[in-house]
């Protein structure tokens, strides 16, 4: 039976170019956060910063870099989160994708030490559930700490204790101190 | 009886035990034996024995049994004992009361219906460990590494339900080698959640080497290697195949599978065989709760043909693995703080508590396929020439939970490409001075393509290798010997562009790797094996160069750039004994591996943009394995087997203390604890007798339990230490095979696997997601499989 072997072999030949074929390299690009920056603006005016938490060659390697946040005491500030990935170039502005798809998102504040600090949300999800990308950050009297804000995806909202529930997108920690 | 006439014949001898008859009268003596595959310790069917010059003869039945009535005693009688795959063998004997004889006869070289692992004929001198018969068709629907779990010295390394790797004395991964068909799989081994690609239906007998096997199947096999067969295509024209059905009651799963045989009639050398596999299952369920997304899907595909152009037998294949597995959504984490909460959580977080067969994110996308062509020719009656070329490709993707939906909702986060072509030379040898064996070369060369932002980086690799493998044996001499040698060479060239990280580099080993196994019989019943092997294996390029953070386990990996192959000594002692009354293996092994590849915890953790994690680095360091395997068959009562099986293992790296100064043990992680497995077998004819007898009757059942101790023997530092507590789980199995009409040789299988029966909650030690959920509960399965 030669004719079904050389078809057999013929097949096979085919086959061999249709698997060694597709060497095209189409990049698979992972979407990473590498940059967190804090939005503080003063209600009365007398602060405008942007505080930042930066990694821009993502886990490992270097350490990430982290200012400061130094803020007057008995003072209101409009706060906003922005959430960059630097690792590429033009960075990308995450923090578009996370308002577009705001009931897929939640930050969650915790505050640390003995910092005299309260952060209550101005915003919400195009639901009307919790967001809080933005926030009203009010300093009490002079005293240290720090601030942890974590990007949650994925939250259960529904339930009443949703501050710790979907997966962890970024949690970055901002030393603070007011005085 | 075409089934028994396709039995593989992956011997070169075969050893011939006959034991004469009852009574001591002048020609009234039976010579009653029966003929055994040497090295598996298979019956062997359809041996013709003759005593020449007379007209007696009888042929081996389907137990390898005969027997031949009315010789004289003390009278000399020539025996002549020949199969239709094997050089006749001819043997002076003089038959006395209860005097026992041994015969060899030897692999009719030229033959080539031989399905061996590697060409080289004689069965490894390591401790093997077999599954096949009614044991692999019970699991063949399962994953191979499921499938192997009950035997001796053989633990499963888990990701969840739904992704098992096998582990051969403690070593899995790039340690191992998996032997499809005569094919090492090339896929993305390193991985401890990246599962062999491999469907079982495709193989008709699963072993298992125990110990360093690196000269019959290269570097990977530094540990053992699995080893799967196809049963051989159809010697004889016309149609054959089989269908099997298989449904499983635990996560709604159904298998369906499938072959056709074909061979021309009018004496046409080709013959081929086209087999698929169908599998669907959804979310399983542990005692409590659902497993959320722990559905699997698979598709695969094989097809193989054989025929001859002159003195030339060629062989290609062509098969194709298809499967999209779900990942436990609750093993998801972000960070260390998530891990802490989901490991106090009694129950798992996140989880989809309820049955879909949907398969969401996280999820893997697997493909393999391989394409293979052999060609073989006699060059002289004792020497025989082959080459193969094989190409693999995998193809590996990996879906995460992602925070973008939108543009990446279909788009994977992992993705990895394998591109292996091999070809192999090998010219081997019928006995010379007893002597028998082969030479052979390699040469292969990978590429390995990885998405921007991978965990590892591109590589080129290229190796070659050269071996020799000689087995020397001569009748009646009770001692056999191996001897072997190899040499490997990789070269390998990574890099990576566009990324945050890069690496343009190349690292290149070489090293010998040999073998040296003694084989000695004690009488009929006692066989002794001793096997010591080097073996070495280069770094992996994740262990070189690996960068991130590893999910699921909440750590962060780092490679070493300048890391030397680990290279192993491997010894193992065994014992066999083949009884009516008793049947008993006893391996006792030890592993030194020096440069032993390892994570080592460090004391700080890293910072990243979602949190800190503890870090880990690849170092080295000494390490010994060591261990017994046993395992016991005592029938007790007609047709009623007791069975007793158990693996013990201690595995520890040396540890330089700083403060003290001195060198101490630590014990290795994710090392198999303890287990223990006893239960009883009961059959219509005795003894787990291969599911070959087709044709007739036959059913058995089995219950079984398996009891795992809890691994007190854990690494000191690293931030998970409790390991799950002691467990017995008990399964029952049952089978029937009939015929499905008289005098033809279609027949039914059928048969039953109960896992799990008394629905217990327990979780594994070796299961990277027993911090998120338990294993699944009660599973009742039930298959037929028709063949015709």
């Amino acid at each position: 039976m030669n004719t079904l072997a050389k078809i057999s072999l013929i097949g096979l030949f085919a086959a061999t170019l249709v698997i060694s074929g597709c060497r095209k390299d189409d990049d698979t690009e992972n979407e990473i956060i590498t940059t967190v920056v804090v939005h503080l603006k003063a209600t009365d005016g007398s602060l405008d910063r942007k505080f930042t938490w930066n990694d821009p060659d993502g886990d490992g390697g270097l350490s990430p870099t982290v200012e400061d946040i130094v803020l007057p005491p008995n003072r209101e500030f409009d706060a906003q989160v922005f959430f960059y990935d630097r690792s590429k170039s033009p960075e990308v502005d995450v923090t578009e994708e996370i308002e577009k798809e705001s009931d897929e998102h939640l930050l969650v504040y915790r505050v640390n030490g003995a910092l005299q600090l309260t952060i209550t949300p101005t915003d919400s999800d195009t639901k009307g559930r919790p967001f809080r990308l933005k926030t009203r950050w009010t300093t009490g009297a002079p005293s240290t700490g720090s601030v942890v804000i974590t990007l949650r995806h994925n939250p259960k909202k529904n339930l009443p204790n949703l501050d710790n529930t979907g997966s962890v997108d970024a949690e970055v920690e901002f030393p603070v101190r007011i005085e | 009886m075409i089934i028994q006439a396709l039995r593989p014949w992956g011997v070169a001898g075969f050893l011939v035990m006959i034991s004469s008859g009852l009574t001591a009268q002048h020609c009234d003596i039976t010579l009653r034996g029966r003929v055994w595959n040497a090295d598996s310790g298979e019956p062997l069917p359809y041996a013709a024995i003759h005593i020449v010059g007379t007209p007696h003869g009888a042929i081996s039945d389907a137990q390898g049994a005969f027997s031949i009535a009315n010789l004289c005693e003390d009278s000399t009688y020539v025996v002549k004992v020949s199969h239709i795959e094997c050089r006749h063998e001819t043997q002076v004997l003089r038959l006395t009361e209860n005097k026992e004889f041994n015969f060899y006869l030897h692999h009719h070289v030229l033959a080539e219906i031989v399905v061996k692992e590697r060409a080289i004929a004689p069965a490894p001198a390591q401790s093997v460990e077999q599954l096949s018969g009614d044991q692999l068709a019970q699991r063949q629907s399962g994953a191979l590494g499921e499938a192997l779990r009950q035997l001796p010295g053989v633990a499963v390394l888990n990701t969840g339900t739904t992704i098992a790797k096998p582990v051969i004395h403690g070593l899995h991964s790039n340690r191992i080698a998996i032997v499809s068909d005569r094919l090492v799989l090339e896929g993305q081994q390193w991985g401890a959640e990246h599962a062999p690609e491999i469907d079982l239906f495709t193989a008709h007998q699963v072993s298992v080497v125990k110990g360093a096997a690196g000269v019959r199947y290269g570097v990977g096999a530094m540990a053992g290697a699995v080893v799967l067969e196809p049963k051989p295509l159809r010697s004889r024209p016309g149609w054959g195949g089989w269908a099997y059905v298989g449904l499983n009651s635990n996560g709604f799963g159904t298998a369906m599978a499938g072959a056709v045989e074909w061979k021309p009639a009018g004496g046409s050398s080709f013959s081929t065989r086209l087999q698929g596999t169908l599998k669907r299952s959804g979310n399983l369920r542990a005692p409590d709760y659902w497993l959320g997304n722990t559905g699997a899907a698979e598709i695969n595909f094989s097809a193989w043909s054989e025929w001859e152009t002159g003195a030339w037998r060629h062989e290609a294949a062509l098969s194709r693995f298809a499967q999209r597995i779900g990942i436990l959504q609750a093993a998801h984490i972000g960070n260390l703080t998530d891990l802490q909460r989901a490991i106090e959580s009694p129950l798992p977080l996140n989880n989809d508590d309820r049955f879909t067969y949907a398969i969401d994110r996280p999820f893997q996308r697997i493909q393999h396929y391989t394409l293979r062509h052999r060609a073989s020719r006699a060059v002289s009656d004792r020497w025989k020439l082959s080459a193969q070329y094989a190409l693999q490709f995998n193809h590996r993707e990996e879906y995460d939970i992602v925070r973008r939906s939108g543009s990446a909702a279909d788009k994977p986060q992992q993705r990895f490409r394998l591109w292996t072509h091999t070809a192999d030379v090998a010219l081997e040898h019928s006995p010379l001075n007893h002597w028998e064996g082969g030479v052979g070369a390699q040469l292969l060369h990978q590429f390995n393509l990885v998405g921007r932002g991978g965990l590892i980086p591109n590589y080129s690799a290229w190796g070659g290798s050269l071996w020799i493998l000689e087995r020397w044996r001569h009748y009646p001499k009770p001692w056999e010997v191996e001897v072997g040698l190899r040499y490997d060479y990789r070269h390998t060239a990574a890099n990576t562009t566009g990324t945050l990280y890069n690496i343009d580099t190349t690292v290149h080993f070489g090293s010998l790797s040999g073998n040296l196994g003694l084989i000695r019989r004690m009488g009929k019943h006692l066989r002794w094996t001793l096997n010591s092997g080097y073996a070495w294996r280069p770094p992996h390029v994740n262990e070189l160069f690996a960068r991130g953070v590893h999910h699921g386990a909440a750590t962060y990996e780092e490679g070493r750039p300048d890391l030397m192959p680990e290279k192993a000594w491997n010894t193992n002692v065994s014992a066999q004994y083949e009884h009516h009354r008793l049947q008993a293996t006893l391996t006792v092994f030890r592993n030194r591996v020096q440069n032993f590849i390892y994570l080592d915890p460090q004391r700080n953790l890293v910072l990243t943009s979602r949190g800190a994690f503890p870090a880990y680095f690849y170092a080295q360091a000494d390490a010994v394995l060591y261990g017994l395997d046993a395992s016991a068959a005592l029938p007790l009562a007609a047709g009623i087997v007791l069975e007793a099986r158990s693996s013990c293992l201690r595995a520890y790296r040396s540890a330089h203390d700083s403060v003290e100064n001195a060198t101490q043990h630590d014990w290795l992680p994710l090392m198999p604890s303890d287990r223990f497995q006893y239960g009883l077998y009961w059959s219509t004819r005795g003894k787990d007798v291969s599911s070959e007898t087709s044709g007739s009757t036959r059913t058995y059942a089995r219950l079984t339990a398996t009891m795992a101790l809890r691994q007190v023997r854990l690494p000191q530092q690293g931030l998970l230490k409790e390991a799950p507590p002691a467990f017995t789980l008990w399964s029952f199995e049952a089978g029937h095979t009939f015929s499905a009409r008289q005098g033809r040789n279609d027949y039914w299988e059928v048969g039953l696997l109960v896992r799990n029966l008394a629905n217990l909650r327990y979780r594994e030690y070796l299961n990277f997601f027993r911090f998120f959920a338990d294993e699944p509960g009660l599973n009742i399965g039930c298959w037929g499989k028709r063949h015709f």
